[in-house]
C-alpha cells in the first residue's frame, strides 16, 4: 500500500510517498525559510505563492525518488488543515486532482495527527524488528510554529487532549525571542546557536499553571522583552521610525530589526529564554507519562529539533523506563511522509474524502470521522 | 467517447478568476462534434465545487478524464485564491496525464466575447472594495489587440476618460450598471454577454495547443495584480492565523 501525500498547510511544500504507513520512500521538502527570513516569519499570501511554482518540481522529484509511477500509487492523501488556507487550497486541490485523474482514493488528514504519526516513519529498507512502533498508551507532545499540544494516545485514532498553549505555541514563541534578541528566523535554531555553551544570564519565569497540563508562554516573553530593553538603541528602524518605501513587487513590509548594543549578553540572554521554555515542556511531559502510566513518550514539531529539549527530554525519562520517540529531523518538521503515515490510519478507519474536500483553516482536532476525542473534566 | 472522437484530445478550460467560474471542453479537431461549458457562482468556495463540476461536465460529455489532450487555465488579474485554486487543479490535470498547460489573460477571456464588434473594448475584473482591474482593447481585423497596460480604478469612474465608443466588458452589479450606462462613450452589452466564458479561453488558446507551443507547467503561476491597499497580512505564527478563507 502506497500512498502519495501532499503537505501545504503552511511555508513547506512537501510531497512524500510512504508504504504501509511506515516505510519512506520519498520525502521531498521545498522549503521557503529564505524567503520568509526577509520578512521574519510566514507570510500568508507569499507563502501560497511560493507552494503554486514549487508543487509540480516536488511531484516529479517524489516520484523519481522513490522510482515508482502513477501505477505503484495505491492512494492520495493531503493535509486538509489546520493550516493558512491560501497555502493548503494548493495542496489540497492538486492532490484531488491528482486523485481523480489517476482514479485513486482520496484521504483526508488533520496535520496534526500527522505530525503524531512521524514517530512511525523507518527508512525504506528497515526491518521492523529493529524499529518497534511506539506502545500505547503513549504521551505526544507536539511542538512547533503553530501547535503546542500534550496528548494521551490511548491507540490508533483515540486521542485525549491533556493540554494545549494558551497564548503563544512554542516555536512561535522562540520566534518572538529571536525577534526580541535581534537574532534570525527561524526562532528556535537560532537561540539554540546563540546559547550553545552559555549559562542563563537569569532564571526567567515559568508558567506552570498549578496542576494543568496547559502552557503558557507570554510570560516568559515579556520577561525577555524586559531584560533585553536597557541595550535597545534608539535608531530609525528600532519601531515607528521612518519607514522603508516599499517597491510594488513586494506583497508585505518586510521584517527591519531591532538594534542593540553590541555589549548585551545574548547568548546568556538565550539560555535563559531556552531553558525556561524548555523547563516547562519537559516538566509537564514526564509528569504526564507518569499519571498515565504511559507506555512510551512521543515528541512530534519543529521544536522537538532542539537539543536541549531533547537532552533533558531524555535524562528524565530514562531512570522512569519510559522509551522515548523522536522522529528523525527531517521528519520533526513540516513534512508529507507523517501526513502519508497518519494516512494509512484513516484509510484503516475508511475516512475517505470526495471531490466537494474543501480547505479547514481552522480544523480542530477530531473533526475528522473517525477520530475519537475524549474530553477529560478539568478542575 | 460519445461526443465525438476528437483525436487530438480535448481541451479542459478553467476559470476561477472571479465570482463566477467557468469550465469548458472543446474538441481539438475539426468536425469532433461540440463542446460543452458550464458556468457557476463560486463567490468562496472554488475548491469545494471546481473538481465536482469538471467531473460532472467530463460525464455529461461521456468522457474520461484520458480523453483530454490539454488544459487551459485563467492566469488573473482576479482574486488571489481563487486563481490558485483553479491553478493548482489545471497543474494537477497537466502533471497527472502529461498535458500541456495554456495560460490565458483573464482580460481577454472578457474582451473575447465581444471581439466580432470592431469596436474598442474595455475589459475588466472586480478586484473588491468596488474597484476593478482592467485593460483597453483595440480591434485588429477580426480581433482584438491589447493596447497599454493594466490599471485599476473605482468601478464608477472606469468610463470617465473614453473619447469615443468604446464596449465595456465584465462582471457589474445592477447598480453599477445603471451608473455607467448613462456615461458618454459607453457601450454596455447585456450581463449575460459580459460574462467570462471558459469556451472563449479555450478558442484563444487552440492556435498555440495547434502549434505546438505549451507553457512551462513549473513556471505557470497566476497574474497578481495589487489590489489598491494590498492586504497581504503580517507575518503570523504558523498555524494560527488563517490568513483569509478563499
Ligand atoms: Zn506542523
Amino acid at each position: 500500500m502506497n500512498i502519495l501525500a501532499i503537505e501545504t498547510s503552511c511555508d513547506e511544500t512537501a510531497v512524500a510517498v510512504v508504504r504501509s504507513g511506515r516505510w519512506v520512500l520519498a520525502n521531498v521538502v521545498a522549503s521557503q525559510i529564505a524567503l520568509h527570513e526577509s520578512y521574519g516569519g510566514v507570510v500568508p499570501e507569499p507563502a501560497s505563492r511560493q507552494h503554486v511554482t514549487a508543487i509540480v518540481p516536488a511531484l516529479r522529484e517524489a516520484l523519481a525518488t522513490a522510482g515508482v509511477s502513477r501505477d505503484d500509487i495505491d492512494a492520495i492523501a493531503v493535509t486538509e488543515g489546520p493550516g493558512l488556507a491560501g497555502a493548503l487550497l494548493v495542496g489540497i486541490n492538486v492532490a484531488k486532482t491528482l486523485a481523480f485523474a489517476w482514479k485513486k482514493p482520496l484521504i483526508p488528514v488533520n496535520h496534526l495527527e500527522g505530525h503524531i504519526y512521524a514517530n512511525w516513519l523507518i527508512p525504506a529498507d528497515a526491518d521492523p524488528a529493529e524499529f518497534p512502533a511506539p506502545a500505547f498508551p503513549a504521551i505526544c507532545l507536539i511542538v512547533s510554529g503553530g501547535h503546542t499540544d500534550l496528548l494521551l494516545v490511548h491507540r490508533h485514532g483515540v486521542y485525549e487532549i491533556l493540554g494545549r498553549t494558551l497564548d503563544d505555541a512554542a516555536g512561535e514563541a522562540f520566534d518572538k525571542g529571536a525577534r526580541i534578541l535581534g537574532l534570525g528566523y527561524p526562532g528556535g535554531p537560532a537561540i539554540q546557536r546563540a546559547a550553545e555553551g552559555r549559562r542563563p544570564l537569569e532564571q526567567l519565569p515559568r508558567a506552570w499553571l498549578g496542576e494543568r497540563y496547559d502552557f503558557s508562554f507570554s510570560g516568559v516573553k515579556t520577561a525577555l522583552l524586559r531584560a533585553a530593553e536597557p541595550y535597545r538603541k534608539q535608531g530609525p528602524v528600532a519601531g515607528r521610525g521612518a519607514k522603508r518605501e516599499r517597491p510594488a513587487d513586494e506583497p508585505c513590509a518586510r521584517h527591519e530589526p531591532l538594534v542593540y548594543s553590541p555589549n548585551m549578553p545574548v547568548g546568556e540572554l538565550a539560555a535563559a529564554y531556552q531553558d525556561a521554555i524548555v523547563d516547562v515542556l519537559v516538566e509537564k511531559t514526564v509528569h504526564a507519562a507518569q499519571q498515565e502510566r504511559a507506555q512510551s513518550v512521543m515528541l512530534s514539531g519543529g521544536v522537538s529539533a532542539n537539543a536541549l529539549l531533547r537532552r533533558r527530554m531524555e535524562a528524565r525519562l530514562r531512570p522512569l523506563d519510559i522509551p522515548l520517540y523522536i522522529p528523525e529531523m527531517q521528519y520533526c518538521t513540516d513534512n508529507a511522509a507523517m501526513i502519508a503515515g497518519a494516512a494509512y490510519q484513516v484509510l484503516r478507519r475508511g475516512a475517505l474524502a470526495g471531490w466537494e474536500l474543501d480547505v479547514r483553516a481552522q480544523l480542530p482536532w477530531g473533526a475528522i470521522p473517525g477520530i475519537k476525542i475524549i474530553e477529560r473534566a478539568r478542575g | 467517447m460519445a461526443v465525438g472522437d476528437a483525436s487530438g484530445g480535448w481541451l479542459l478550460g478553467i476559470d476561477t478568476s472571479s465570482d463566477v467560474a467557468s469550465i469548458a471542453l472543446v474538441p481539438t479537431a475539426a468536425g469532433a462534434g461540440y463542446g460543452a461549458e458550464l458556468s457557476w457562482p463560486a463567490p468562496r468556495n472554488q475548491t469545494a465545487t471546481l473538481l465536482s463540476q469538471i467531473d460532472h461536465l467530463l460525464r455529461i460529455c461521456g468522457l474520461e478524464p484520458e480523453s483530454l489532450g490539454g488544459i487551459v487555465i485563467a492566469t488573473g488579474p482576479g482574486g488571489f485564491n481563487a486563481l490558485r485554486v483553479g491553478m493548482s487543479v489545471a497543474k494537477g490535470f497537466a502533471f497527472a496525464l502529461d498535458l500541456p498547460i495554456f495560460g490565458v489573460g483573464t482580460l481577454d477571456i472578457a474582451a473575447q466575447a465581444v471581439a466580432c464588434w470592431g469596436l474598442p473594448v474595455r475589459a475588466f475584473v472586480p478586484a473588491g472594495r468596488r474597484r476593478a482591474v482592467f485593460a483597453d482593447y483595440l480591434p485588429l481585423g477580426q480581433a482584438l489587440r491589447q493596447a497599454g497596460e493594466i490599471g485599476n480604478r473605482p468601478i464608477p469612474a472606469l468610463a470617465a476618460d473614453l473619447t469615443t465608443p468604446t464596449v465595456l466588458t465584465g462582471d457589474l452589479t445592477i447598480d453599477e450598471q445603471d451608473t455607467l450606462r448613462q456615461q458618454p462613450n459607453v457601450v454596455l452589452p447585456p450581463a449575460g454577454l459580459r460574462q467570462r466564458r471558459a469556451a472563449f479561453m479555450v478558442d484563444l488558446a487552440l492556435p498555440r495547443w495547434q502549434a505546438g507551443e505549451p507553457d512551462d507547467l513549473m513556471l505557470t503561476e497566476p497574474l497578481y495584480v495589487h489590489q489598491q491597499a494590498p492586504d497581504a497580512g503580517r507575518p503570523s505564527q504558523q498555524h494560527a492565523d488563517a490568513g483569509t478563507r478563499e
